[in-house]
């Protein structure tokens, strides 16, 4: 018999299901945590961080509670993705998440993750004000393989077009190393419109982040 | 503190944090109007302004600015 599946916005009480479910996305395929190498901080540090910053439900970036929405099978949350159109409150989203992460690591940490944090600058693509942005997006280990984040991603880009009728697209970004989840994306209907590739030594790059490129996926709506 | 007083102490610090000697800081400024204002240098920024002026913001201030007159009037609240 087929799960019956159902789509809703996370609240307070997935505080905890969405934290964990970030560290797995920021994970990725590479095992460590690239914000931990990047602020020299351990996961359990890193994951009460997650939970602050959740917990202060700040729109218009990747980790905002409200931006939340859950695919649940048997009333289970299985899946999740942050969804937001960028720019709409006035800032970027990278300006708001560097904000955020400032107000909770300490000036040392700050001051010692600048060389780190420039290696990123090479990665850096620049998401399209306006546009429906799709990040964090994770499912259960247990769920995987049965096209659970391409059904999540379909409602919720039908629940974004139907409340703004506006809306020119969405888009996503990822390293461009994550074969299984830029397959996936490309089958959902995004095309790659943009990648920045690192230029020095891989394993400097590979220390913070899960790969040597970016990608910035795109579906446009009107056409 | 004024408002054209804080904004006049912006400028060394928004050329040596955005690596411009030229840039002129005006209050409708924001991080589209400069090159090298991205997610690492709006941190060095806010930690520079901050250490300058002897205030500390807000979380919800600092995700509220909008552009650099914002700051300004929140440096000028803080100092009065």
């Amino acid at each position: 018999m087929d799960m019956l599946y159902s789509i809703r916005q996370a609240g307070l009480a997935d505080m905890h299901f969405v934290a964990q479910g970030i560290l797995e996305a920021e994970r990725g395929a590479s095992g460590p945590i690239p914000w931990c190498a990047l602020f020299n901080i351990p996961e359990k540090a890193f994951s009460e961080i997650v939970l602050e910053i959740l917990q202060e439900d700040i729109a218009g970036q990747e980790w905002c509670l409200s931006q939340f929405w859950l695919l649940e099978a048997s009333a289970t949350p299985s899946a999740g993705l942050s969804a937001w159109i960028e720019n709409e409150s006035g800032q970027s989203s990278a300006l708001l998440m560097s904000t955020l992460v400032y107000h909770f690591i300490s000036d040392t940490q700050r001051t010692e993750a600048q060389e780190r944090l420039k290696r990123l600058r090479q990665l850096q693509l620049n998401r399209s004000p306006g546009y429906l942005q799709l990040e964090s997006i994770f499912v259960q280990p247990d769920c995987r393989g049965k096209g659970l984040a391409g059904q999540l991603i379909e409602s919720v880009l039908q629940h974004f077009k139907s409340l703004h009728p506006d809306l020119p697209g969405a888009e996503i970004q990822l390293s461009g190393e994550n074969q299984a989840a830029l397959k996936s994306y490309v089958k959902a209907g995004f095309i790659q419109v943009s990648k920045a590739e690192y230029s020095g030594n891989f394993q400097d790059i590979h220390e913070v982040y899960p790969g040597h490129s970016k990608i910035l996926l795109r579906k446009e709506f009107n056409i | 503190m004024t408002s054209e007083q804080v904004l006049q102490e912006l400028h060394p610090i928004f050329q040596k944090v955005f690596s411009d000697p030229g840039l002129q800081v005006i209050r409708e400024m924001s991080a589209k109007d400069v090159k090298r204002w991205d997610s690492l240098t709006h941190l060095n920024m806010i930690h520079e302004v901050e250490t300058y002026f002897g205030v500390r913001f807000k979380l919800k201030e600092l995700t509220g600015m909008k552009n650099v007159g914002d700051m300004v009037d929140l440096i000028v609240s803080k100092k009065s």
